[in-house]
Parts: C-alpha cells; structure tokens; sequence
C-alpha cells in the first residue's frame, strides 16, 4: 500500500517534471526558432539542411534543458548550434553533397515574382560573400547586421571579451565592402530597398 | 547624411536575409519531433552504486592522506585514542613524541588523560578584507540596458543616474567604452552640450580605433552645431 503510493506520487512528480521540461522547450522553440534557423542559413546550410540542423538543435536542447543557466538559453543553444552545423558541413563534405535548393523561404506570393526572385539573388550573393570571410568574422558580422545585435550580446554568445567581438566586427566589415565592392554590378534589385 | 553607397547595398543583402525565415511547417515538425522524443532516461541504480563507491573511496583516501601529513616529523600529532592505547600497561609514563627542538614536547600521560599536544600551526595574520567580485557581463548588459531604456524615453537624467549607479558600485569592466558613449547621449540631451562635447573629443582620443568612434565624432559635431538631439534622432533612424 505504501509502495504503491510512493510509486503514484514519484509518477505524478515525474510527469510533473517532464511536462515543465516539455513546456520548456517549447518555449525555447518559440523565443529562438528563427535565430537558430537564420544563424544555421548564414552558415551556408541550404535551407532543408537548415531545418534539419535547427531540429537536431532543439533536440539536443532537450536533453540539456537543466543544465542550462537561466538567462543564457540563447547563448546555450548557440553554441549547440554551433556544433551542429560543423558536424553537418563536414558530413557534406565527405558525402561531397550540391544542396538542390538555393532558394531561401518560400516565395512569398504578396511579394510578386520579381521581388521574390531579387531577395533570393540578393541572399545568394551574400552568402557567397559571408563564404570568403574566415568563420569567426562571419559570425560575428551576421549576428550584427543580420539579427541586429549589440556586440556586447555578441561577445557574450561567442564567449569572447567584447573588444575583441568589436575589433572583428570591425575587420569582417571592412572585408566584406572589400568583397562587395568585386560584386558591385551583381546587386539585385536596382533602387529599391 | 549621404550614405556611402556601397554601404546601402551592404545593408540591402542584409535587409534579404533579415526577411527569410523557416516555414511554418518546419517548426511544427520539430514540435512534433520534440513531443515524441522519450523521456531522459534516469541514472541506472547501478551507475549510481557505482558513484557512491568511487566518492567513498575518494573520501578514504583523503582521510589517509591527511592523516599521513599531520604525522609528518615536522609536526608530530599523534590522537590520544591510539597512544593511550598502546600504553595501557604502563604505569604514568610521559612519552616525548616531538622531534624538534624549537617546538615545545608533545606529553602524554594514560591515567590522568591530559593531552599535551604540539602547537599546531601559528596564527595566521587576519586576512585583507575580500575585493568584492567583478561584475558579470550579464550584469553590466543590465546596466546599459536600464540607462539606454531611460534615454529612450527621454529621461537623460535617469540614464545619467542608471550609469552613476553603476559605476558607483559594481562599475565597468567589459562595457566602459559604450557606457561612457551612452553617457555623452545623455548630457548632450540634458543640453550639456560642453561637457558633452569635451567627454566625445576625449573617448576618440583615447579609443582611436574603436567601431564606435564615428558615432562620437558625429556627436561632437553636432554638439558643436547646437543641435545634438537631431542629429542624434537622425542617426537612429
């Protein structure tokens, strides 16, 4: 009678303890889906390997939902992220893989088809150029001017002191007007912005 | 402010990748992927007789070892328990257990159970108080992210409090330079505009190579021009 009420209580607590976790993760996939998935593109993942890598993230994310420090979540599943997109590039690379899409999210049809193509040219040309820059300069370059962050949030995500995410800001800038400017009649979309 | 236009193309690829974004379906799939995925499995019993063995191992040998240095012969320290002991037959007997000469002799006697024991080590010299500890970056984010709040709202003088606050306590350690651009925002909106503009000549003196540079020496000029809060507004827009 004892153990079957210890059993039932320990089993309540233990769903109890699975469903915060549960909803944890899934607020996590709510807060930082889409950085996740745009920091995994910017990587030059094409965007089904994008969707893969962003899942095995939050899969991974799951297990480790305790060991993460309140607050630092982002920074957490950054650095999962990380590790993932490594791990899938090199399996690319051995497996000497041509993604078959180039294009990023679905057309948008409000857009029209013109739009829709210039964005698609517009992030083609950027992640070639994003591929010429050594890796920490690019990621630091994307997370300031795609995902708009302050380089203090950016020296926290990287780990690194916030002079030095500043000083490769400044250096991935620079290469990237170096390299732009090479491309300058491959800009799409004319005057508009 | 023309803008360089190699600058406006840089922001216009950036602009593109800005907009893309995962389906919908994507996210839906990972949720349903995350609700399937099995519980975490517990610690097997097994791993964790195992632990308990190892830390209890760990802790005998820390005994061992912390009772082999206090028998070092500088120091002789032998427990009352296993020399009585060993004494039992005895009649009163004092036994001279330390060795050397400068400490004083370690006397034991058996039948009245006094124990002398050698001094243990000197005092040590009260300690320094303790520094208090550097803040975080986290906490420092904080900081700056309290007085940039107040600027934004148009309060010059809370930001300018935010950042006295600050420094008045755990103070800057990684955010210095963007603490003090923020503080020369501040009192040029609070129309300090001299004291703004000399702290801006001074930060780009002695950050020359700063990214945030240009952002000071556009403020000094717009200081100088007397009208800081446009150019300012500007240049967030």
């Amino acid at each position: 009678m004892v153990h079957s009420a210890r059993a039932s209580n320990g089993a309540g607590v233990g769903s109890l303890a699975e469903q915060h976790t549960s909803s944890n993760i899934e607020s996590l996939l709510g807060a930082h889906f889409g950085f996740i998935w745009r920091v995994l593109r910017r990587a030059g993942l094409c965007p089904a390997d994008a969707d893969d890598a962003t899942q095995q993230v939050f899969m991974i994310a799951s297990t480790k939902i305790d060991k993460m420090t309140p607050g630092r979540e982002r920074a957490y599943l950054y650095g999962i992220a990380l590790k993932v997109q490594s791990h899938m590039r090199r399996a690319a690379r051995r497996r000497r893989e041509v993604p078959i899409e180039t294009a990023g999210d679905a057309p948008n049809p409000g857009r029209g088809p013109e739009r829709n193509l210039a964005l698609s040219d517009a992030r083609e040309l950027l992640d070639e150029l994003l591929a010429k820059l050594p890796e920490k300069h690019r990621r630091v370059l994307v997370l300031v001017e795609v995902e708009e962050l302050e380089v203090a949030e950016v020296a926290l995500l990287e780990g690194i002191p916030v002079g030095t995410a500043a000083s490769r800001l400044r250096l991935a800038r620079e290469r990237f007007r170096a390299l732009l400017q090479k491309h300058a009649e491959r800009i799409p979309f004319g005057g508009e912005s | 402010m023309n803008r360089d236009p190699l600058d406006e193309r840089a922001d216009r690829l950036f602009a593109a990748a800005r907009k893309e974004s995962p389906s919908e379906e994507t996210r839906r799939g990972i949720l349903t992927a995350l609700r399937a995925q099995p519980a975490p499995r517990k610690a097997s019993p097994w791993r964790r007789d195992r632990s308990v063995a190892f830390a209890l191992a760990a802790l005998s040998l820390g005994t061992i070892l912390v009772v082999f240095v206090r028998i070092s012969p500088e120091n002789v320290e032998i427990s009352a328990e296993s020399v009585v002991g060993s004494n039992a037959s005895k009649a009163s007997k004092e036994t001279v257990l330390s060795e050397p000469a400068e400490a004083e002799p370690t006397t034991l006697s058996d039948d009245s159970s006094t124990v002398k024991v050698a001094p243990s080590r000197p005092a040590e010299a009260p300690r320094a108080p303790l520094k208090p500890a550097p803040p975080t970056l986290e906490q420092e984010l904080a900081g700056m992210k309290a007085a940039r709040a107040a600027l934004d709202n148009g309060d010059a003088a809370s930001a300018l409090a935010e950042l006295d606050r600050f420094e008045q306590g755990p103070g800057w350690r990684q955010l210095g330079v963007e603490a003090s651009l923020l503080r020369i925002e501040a009192l040029g909106k609070l129309g300090k505009t001299e004291e703004a503009r000399s702290r801006a000549a001074r930060f780009i003196e002695e950050n020359p190579n700063n990214p945030l540079v240009d952002r000071a020496a556009q403020f000094t000029r717009s200081s100088s021009s007397g009208d800081a809060e446009t150019s300012e507004n500007s240049e967030s827009e």
